[in-house]
């Protein structure tokens, strides 16, 4: 969607969308000198909104809380496909890696 | 679930505004959906408590409430999708960022399995970079083009749109500072600046100026030459026009962007003619004086 939709469906004025996209917390893909959002984008809109009025962080804190979102997202992505492709193994090989993590997070 | 906004909250029927505000954000950094991507029940509460914050965090719905006129079923925050059904489906999605393990051996499993590309996926937009440019009176209402140097040695041209104010800025996207990590440029900012004209004067859209007139067309009316910003146009003089006198000339002031424009203002000074001119002077002379 272009900058005008965006704008209307996140209810957000320009001056706060300048801010966003020159800090970094919005990175909306850029091509043929045109802005383009999608829905991720609005979604995190949505989010640094929530952020901002609801739970009374600043502009430096949204950098610092949305880094560590990102981060974790990551964490959680490649968690999940490394706990998929545990579970794809034989039992015994599960019941192995399952045991050595156990006492290696132990040391 | 409890359809009382105070129950939800866990405040007091008459908590100030405050102590609601400080327990909701306490709830809400719990609860919120995208700072709890793993609890999936904290949706469904974080509605609840928004609900509830959002009637009592307004006086008149609060009072509302408190005289029992509404319920808290009308307030509804709409909501479609949490950021976080965005951040873990796919890896490969703008915002994620994989330094949680930046500091993990480089050729452990982990870039074997996923075939990690860097160490950082961090984006920055470029910073925008700031000129000044100063203008003449007349392309300002006119409109020009100008050759703008950038910092990096490039020159841009700038294309000045008519009507342009002192002090207004123009947005040239994605000309700024080049973006980190495959995100895009700042925009280039340029603060105009525009030089008082010795004739024409602006105010909002409209323009005003003096323009002499000579005697005769003062007396008689007749069509003049005047040189408004964009040119020259003739105008009628009524009859009986002296100094001081203001014409209207409708859509010859400042253009807008919607098409239309301003209008000029031109007022009228009798001039009269270089040299002295003696039929002239017979002429008043045998004119009658009136007091």
């Amino acid at each position: 969607m272009d900058e005008r939709e965006f704008l209307a469906r996140a209810d957000l004025r320009p001056d706060r969308l300048r801010i966003w996209l020159e800090t970094g917390s919005l990175a909306p893909s850029f091509r043929e000198g045109v802005w383009h959002y999608c829905e991720i984008d609005l979604a995190r809109a949505r989010l640094i909104r929530d952020l901002q009025d609801d739970l009374g962080i600043n502009d430096e804190g949204i950098a610092v809380v949305l880094d560590l979102v990102d981060q974790v997202g990551g964490l959680r992505h490649v968690l999940q496909a490394v706990l998929r492709a545990l579970r794809a193994q034989p039992d015994a090989i599960r019941r192995q890696i399952a045991d050595d993590c156990a006492a290696r997070s132990r040391t | 679930m409890s359809d009382d906004p105070y129950a939800i909250l866990g405040v007091k029927t008459d908590a100030s505004p405050e102590a609601i505000r400080k327990t909701y954000r306490k709830l809400a950094r719990k609860l919120h959906p995208d700072l709890n991507p793993g609890n999936t029940e904290a949706e469904e509460q974080f509605k609840n408590v928004s609900r509830a914050y959002d009637l009592l965090n307004d006086p008149e719905k609060r009072a509302r409430f408190d005289r029992g006129e509404i319920d808290i079923s009308g307030v509804e925050r709409p909501r479609q999708r949490y950021y976080r059904d965005f951040a873990e489906p796919s890896a490969d999605q703008a915002y994620t960022s994989d330094a949680g393990f930046a500091d993990f051996d480089a050729d452990d499993i982990l870039s074997e399995i996923f075939g990690r590309r860097g160490r950082s996926t961090l984006k920055r937009r470029g910073a925008d970079v700031r000129y000044q440019l100063s203008l003449d009176f007349l392309d300002a209402v006119n409109g020009a083009t100008r050759l703008v140097t950038l910092p990096d040695g490039s020159t841009l041209d700038v294309r000045i749109p008519p009507g342009i104010r002192d002090g207004q800025t123009l947005r040239l996207r994605a000309k700024g500072e080049p973006g980190q990590g495959g995100a895009p440029p700042g925009d280039a900012l340029i603060e105009i600046g525009v030089l008082p004209h010795p004739v024409f004067r602006r105010e909002g859209d409209d323009i005003h100026f003096e323009q002499g007139v000579p005697l005769r067309e003062a007396v008689l009316g007749g069509r003049i030459e005047v040189s408004a910003p964009a040119g020259p146009v003739t105008v009628t003089v009524p009859k009986w026009s002296t100094s001081g006198k203001v014409l209207r000339l409708k859509g010859k002031g400042v253009p807008r962007p919607d098409g239309t424009a301003g209008d000029a203002y031109v007022k009228l000074l009798i001039k009269l003619p270089d040299r002295p001119d003696p039929e002239l002077e017979r002429v008043v002379a045998a004119w009658p004086r009136r007091v």
